[in-house]
C-alpha cells in the first residue's frame, strides 16, 4: 500500500496541478485578507457574517476605495476573519475534485489502471491506497489553507482581526471529519463511474445542487429546516468554525463517521467486481 | 515433468449475451513460447484479461503457477503483461512512467528502468513525453513495462502491432534471447501467423471463443509440410509398392483413399509411373502442402 | 504541561509503530528470500516499506541473488558442454584403438610376408602413438582444471629445448610440405622454469601449427630489454590462409577452428599452452597479423 501511495505522490509532485492549487490557495488567502471578506471562490454560505447592523452597512456602502473600506472595517472592530474564512472551507471542495481526478479517475480514463491491476496489487489494496492518498492530500490542503489564512490575516490585518492560534487549531481539527466525508463521497462517486468526464459532470454541480435544495426547501417551507442548517455538509463546516458547542461537535463527528463508512463501503463494492475496460 | 505456468480448465467468460470465451482449456508449460492465434474478436484478449484478473471469469478455473483464487495475487508479481493498447500517463516521459510503476511494484534498483529501456531500444527517447510517441514507440514502452519486474511469465497481446520490420525483427530476437537465457515463459497473441511461427514453439488456435487446437511446432510442420498426395482405392497395395519399389517409408495414410508421401517431392512423375507399372490404379496424384494461412483457415472452418 | 506530555506520548506511539513495521518488514523479506531461492524464478526482492537503509540492504541481496543465478547458468552451460565433449573424446579414442585392433587381426589371420607385416605393424604403431597423445592430452586437461600443483623449476636451455621439439616434428612437417623456421640469435638461453611443462607448451604449439597452418611456421626467440626488466619473447607465427580463427576464444578449452573435428583434435592443446604458461609465470597473447596467426609468450627472467 505504501508503494502505491508513494508512486502517486511521485506523480503528483512531478505534475503541475499541485502547484497551481497551492498558488491559488495562497492567492485567495491574500485577497481575503486584504479585502477583509471571506468567500473564496464559491458562495458565502451560512452564519458568521456580522454585517447586519444597518449603520455598519451604510458606512461600508459609502467606502469608495479598498483603502477606505479597510479603514471602516478596522473601526467597526474585531471580526475573527480567519475563523470566518475557515468557515467557508466547503469551497475547497473543488480542489478535492481536482485531486480525485488526478489520482483516481485519470488512471481509469487513461486505462493505465490495467497496468496496476494486472500486477501483484489486489483491488482492495488499490482502492484503499487511492482513498488514503486523496484523503491525505485533502487534509493537508485544508490545514494548509487554514494556517495560511491565519498567518496572512495576522500579518496583514493585525492582531485585532485574528483569533488565537489555539482556537484556529481546534476548529481546523474539528472540521476534519466533515472534510473527510466530502472526500469519501467524491472517491465513492469516482469509483462508481470510473470515467473522468462523467465524474466531473456529477461532482462539480453537486455542491451547487445541494445549495439549490436549500433554496427549494426554503421556498416550500418558508424557512430552511434546522436539520438542514445543522447537518448539511457545507453548513456544518461553517458552523464548526463559529464557536460550536461540544455536543454539536460530537454530533457532527458521529454523523461524519457514519457517512464515511457508508461511502467507503459503497465505493469498494462498486469497484470490487467491476470490469476494467 | 514440465511445470505448467498457466493452466485453464473450461474457462468461460460471458459479457451479457456475448460469449467471449467458451470452455477454454489450455496449458502453457515452463519455457514455452506459446502462440495464441485467432481472428480479431476471437477471444485472445479476453483470455489474457481473464487470467490476469482484469476481468472476472463467468465459470471454469485457471491456475497460475499452480495457484488460483485467493493465492493468485502474490503470483501475479511474477507476470509481466501488455494487454490491448499500451496505456501510460500522457504528460510524463517514458522514464517517469516506468519509474512510477517501479515505485509501485517496490522495485529496489532503479537501474532496471534503464536496462529495460535499452532492451526495447527506447533509450534515446526516455525523456520524451508519452503523448509525443509514435505507435511503435508506445508499443515498445508497453513491452518494456512488461519486462520491468523480472517476470517469469510474459503475456503480450499483439506486440508487433505498429512496429516496423526492423522493430519486429529486433523484438523477435529480444524475446528469443530472454526465453533461452533466462527461461522466461511467454504467451504471445497475434493474428499474423507467419511472424508467430518464427518464434513460438507451441500454438493455440482460437475462434469464436473456443479453443480449436493446441499443437506443437513440430506437429504443425508435419501437418503443413509439402508432400505428394496419392489418391487411390488400393492404399494397402500402393504402400507395398512404395516400400519395395521406391524404397521409402516416409509416408502417412490419410484415409482409405489417400496417402501422403514425403519423399520424391520433385519426382511425382516417377512415383506415378512406378505405381501404374505395378497395376495400382492412381486416381489422382498432386503436390500437397499448405501455407500456414491455409492451415489456419482449414481448421477454423472445421471447428 | 499536559501538552508536552501529550506530544511526547504521541512521539513514543509513532516510534513504536515504526519499530513494529520495521520488524514485520524484516520478517517479510526473510520469507520472500526463502521463496525466491526455492522456486526457479527470475524474481528479485521488493521493498514494501520506504526505508533507505533497508532499500540499500535489499539492493545488495538482490545483487548477490543475480550473481548466484548467473553462476548457475554458466555452470549448467559448462556441464552440457563437458558432456558433449566427453562423448566426442570417447569417439576420438575409440577410432585409433579399433583400427589398430583391426590391423593386428589382419596380421594374425592372413598370410603376409615379413615386409608386409612390418608395414602393417608400423601403421599400428603410429595409431597407438596417436592414442597415447590423446590420452596424455586428456590427462593434462584434468591437470589443468585442478589448481593445486607444485611446480619444480630448473635452469633450462630454451634454445636446445625448441630445437629438440622441432626435430621430433620435422618429419611430419616435411610430409606436409611445410617448413619450420627458427630464428634466434642466441646460442643459449637459460630460463628458470619447468622443463616438462615448457616442452609440452612447445610441442602443442608445434602440433597446432602442423594441423592448421597453411604455410610455414616461424619460431622466434629473443630477449626484450625494457627499463631494467629483462623479458624473453617466444613467438610462433604461421599462415592460416582462409581459416577463420577466433583469437578471442582460441585458448578456450575445446575450441577448435575445425568444427567437424575431422582432424581428430580435442581443442585442448592451446588451452593447455595457456594454462601452463600462466602457471610458469608467463603471459600469452594471440593476434592476427594479416593472414598470419601470431602467438606470443613472454617470460620474465
Amino acid at each position: 500500500m505504501l508503494n502505491i501511495i508513494k508512486s502517486d505522490l511521485y506523480r503528483i509532485f512531478r505534475g503541475k496541478s499541485l502547484y497551481i492549487v497551492t498558488a491559488i490557495i495562497i492567492f485567495m488567502a491574500v485577497i481575503s485578507a486584504i479585502t477583509l471578506s471571506p468567500g473564496h471562490i464559491g458562495v458565502a454560505v451560512g452564519t458568521g457574517s456580522t454585517m447586519t447592523d444597518p449603520d455598519t452597512v451604510a458606512k461600508i456602502a459609502e467606502a469608495k476605495t479598498l483603502g477606505e473600506f479597510r479603514d471602516v472595517m478596522k473601526e467597526i472592530g474585531t471580526i475573527k476573519l480567519d475563523a470566518q474564512i475557515i468557515g467557508q472551507n466547503s469551497n475547497l471542495y473543488y480542489f478535492f475534485i481536482v485531486f480525485v481526478v488526478v489520482i483516481i479517475t485519470s488512471d481509469f480514463s487513461n486505462k493505465s489502471v490495467k497496468n496496476t491491476l494486472s500486477s501483484a496489487i489486489s483491488r482492495r489494496e488499490y482502492y484503499f491506497s487511492k482513498l488514503i492518498t486523496v484523503i491525505g492530500m485533502g487534509t493537508v490542503l485544508v490545514l494548509f489553507n487554514d494556517f495560511i489564512n491565519y498567518v496572512l490575516n495576522y500579518v496583514i490585518n493585525g492582531k485585532e482581526f485574528a483569533s488565537e492560534i489555539g482556537y484556529i487549531t481546534k476548529i481546523s481539527l474539528i472540521q476534519i471529519p466533515v472534510v473527510w466525508t466530502l472526500i469519501c463521497m467524491l472517491v465513492c462517486i469516482a469509483f462508481f463511474v470510473r470515467k473522468t468526464s462523467v465524474f466531473n459532470t456529477i461532482s462539480i454541480p453537486l455542491l451547487m445542487i445541494l445549495q439549490v435544495i436549500a433554496v427549494i426547501l426554503f421556498a416550500i417551507l418558508r424557512e430552511t429546516p434546522k436539520w438542514y442548517t445543522d447537518f448539511e455538509l457545507q453548513y456544518a463546516l461553517s458552523n464548526l468554525a463559529n464557536e460550536p458547542s461540544n455536543s454539536y461537535i460530537i454530533k457532527c463527528f458521529v454523523l461524519s463517521t457514519v457517512y464515511i463508512v457508508a461511502f467507503v463501503t459503497a465505493g469498494y463494492c462498486a469497484f470490487k467486481n467491476a470490469e476494467v475496460k | 515433468m514440465k511445470e505448467a505456468i498457466l493452466r485453464t480448465e473450461k474457462l468461460t467468460k460471458k459479457y451479457k449475451d456475448f460469449l467471449a470465451l467458451d470452455q477454454a482449456t489450455i496449458t502453457v508449460n515452463k519455457g514455452d513460447i506459446y502462440g495464441l492465434i485467432g481472428r480479431n474478436g476471437a477471444g485472445k484478449t479476453t483470455l489474457m484479461k481473464t487470467v490476469t484478473t482484469l476481468t472476472n471469469k463467468t465459470s471454469g478455473e485457471y491456475y497460475l503457477f499452480g495457484k488460483n483464487n485467493e493465492d493468485l495475487t502474490e503470483c501475479k508479481r511474477r507476470i509481466g503483461c501488455l494487454i490491448e493498447s499500451p496505456a501510460f500517463f500522457e504528460g510524463m516521459t517514458a522514464y517517469q512512467n516506468l519509474k512510477y510503476y517501479a515505485i509501485q511494484k517496490g522495485i529496489v534498483d532503479k537501474k532496471k528502468i534503464d536496462e529495460v529501456l535499452e532492451l526495447v531500444k527506447l533509450t534515446e527517447s526516455k525523456d520524451k513525453k508519452f503523448k509525443t510517441f509514435s505507435l511503435g514507440m508506445k508499443q515498445r514502452l508497453g513491452i518494456a513495462f512488461a519486462m520491468l519486474d523480472n517476470p517469469d511469465f510474459v503475456i503480450l497481446d499483439e506486440p508487433i502491432n505498429g512496429l516496423d520490420p526492423i522493430g519486429i525483427s529486433e523484438l523477435r530476437d529480444t524475446l528469443k534471447k530472454l526465453n533461452e537465457e533466462q527461461g522466461v515463459t511467454m504467451m504471445i497473441s497475434s493474428h499474423i501467423l507467419s511472424e508467430l511461427y518464427l518464434i513460438a514453439n507451441r500454438f493455440c488456435f482460437i475462434d469464436n471463443g473456443r479453443i480449436i487446437k493446441e499443437i506443437t511446432k513440430e506437429e504443425l510442420d508435419a501437418e503443413c509440410s509439402k508432400s505428394i498426395a496419392i489418391k487411390t482405392n488400393q492404399v494397402k497395395e500402393a504402400l507395398v509398392i512404395l516400400e519395395k519399389e521406391l524404397g521409402t517409408t516416409n509416408y502417412k495414410v490419410i484415409d482409405d483413399s489417400e496417402i501422403r508421401l514425403y519423399d520424391y517431392l520433385d519426382n511425382a512423375g516417377k512415383v506415378n509411373k512406378t505405381l501404374a507399372a505395378n497395376d495400382i490404379d492412381v486416381i489422382g496424384i498432386y503436390e500437397a502442402g499448405i501455407t500456414l494461412e491455409e492451415y489456419f483457415k482449414s481448421i477454423v472452418r472445421e471447428g | 504541561m499536559e501538552i508536552i506530555i501529550g506530544i511526547l506520548a504521541i512521539i513514543i506511539l509513532v516510534l513504536l509503530c515504526y519499530l513494529f513495521m520495521l520488524k514485520r518488514e524484516m520478517k517479510r523479506i526473510g520469507n520472500d528470500l526463502d521463496e525466491i531461492l526455492k522456486i526457479d524464478s527470475n524474481q528479485l526482492l521488493h521493498e514494501k516499506l520506504s526505508d533507505r537503509d533497508i532499500k540499500v540492504f535489499l539492493k545488495k541481496i538482490n545483487d548477490m541473488v543475480i550473481r548466484v543465478r548467473e553462476k548457475e547458468i554458466v555452470l549448467e552451460r559448462k556441464d552440457n558442454y563437458l558432456q558433449k565433449e566427453i562423448t566426442n573424446i570417447t569417439h576420438d579414442l575409440r577410432t585409433p584403438l579399433t583400427s589398430s585392433l583391426g590391423y593386428i587381426d589382419l596380421i594374425l589371420r592372413s598370410d603376409m610376408t615379413k615386409e608386409e607385416q612390418l608395414k602393417e605393424l608400423k601403421i599400428v604403431q603410429r595409431r597407438l602413438i596417436r592414442l597415447q597423445e590423446l590420452v596424455s592430452s586428456f590427462f593434462e586437461f584434468s591437470m589443468v582444471t585442478t589448481s593445486n600443483r607444485v611446480v619444480e623449476l630448473t635452469q633450462t636451455n630454451l634454445v636446445a629445448l625448441v630445437e629438440d621439439c622441432m626435430s621430433n616434428y620435422f618429419d611430419e612437417f616435411m610430409s606436409k610440405n611445410k617448413n619450420i623456421d627458427f630464428r634466434c640469435d642466441m646460442k643459449k638461453c637459460e630460463l628458470n622454469t619447468n622443463r616438462d611443462m615448457m616442452k609440452r607448451i612447445i610441442d602443442n604449439l608445434l602440433g597446432n601449427a602442423l594441423k592448421y597452418s597453411a604455410g610455414d611456421l616461424t619460431i622466434r626467440l629473443s630477449e626484450i630489454k625494457n627499463d631494467g626488466n629483462n623479458r624473453l619473447l617466444l613467438s610462433f607465427s604461421n599462415d592460416v590462409g582462409a581459416s577463420d580463427v577466433d583469437v578471442e576464444h582460441i585458448f578456450d578449452e575445446f575450441y577448435t577452428a575445425d568444427i567437424s573435428r575431422t582432424k581428430g583434435n580435442t581443442g585442448l592443446g592451446l588451452a593447455i599452452v595457456k594454462e601452463f604458461t600462466e602457471v610458469l609465470g608467463g603471459e600469452i597473447e594471440a593476434k592476427m597479423d594479416e593472414n598470419k596467426l601470431v602467438i606470443d609468450i613472454v617470460f620474465e627472467t
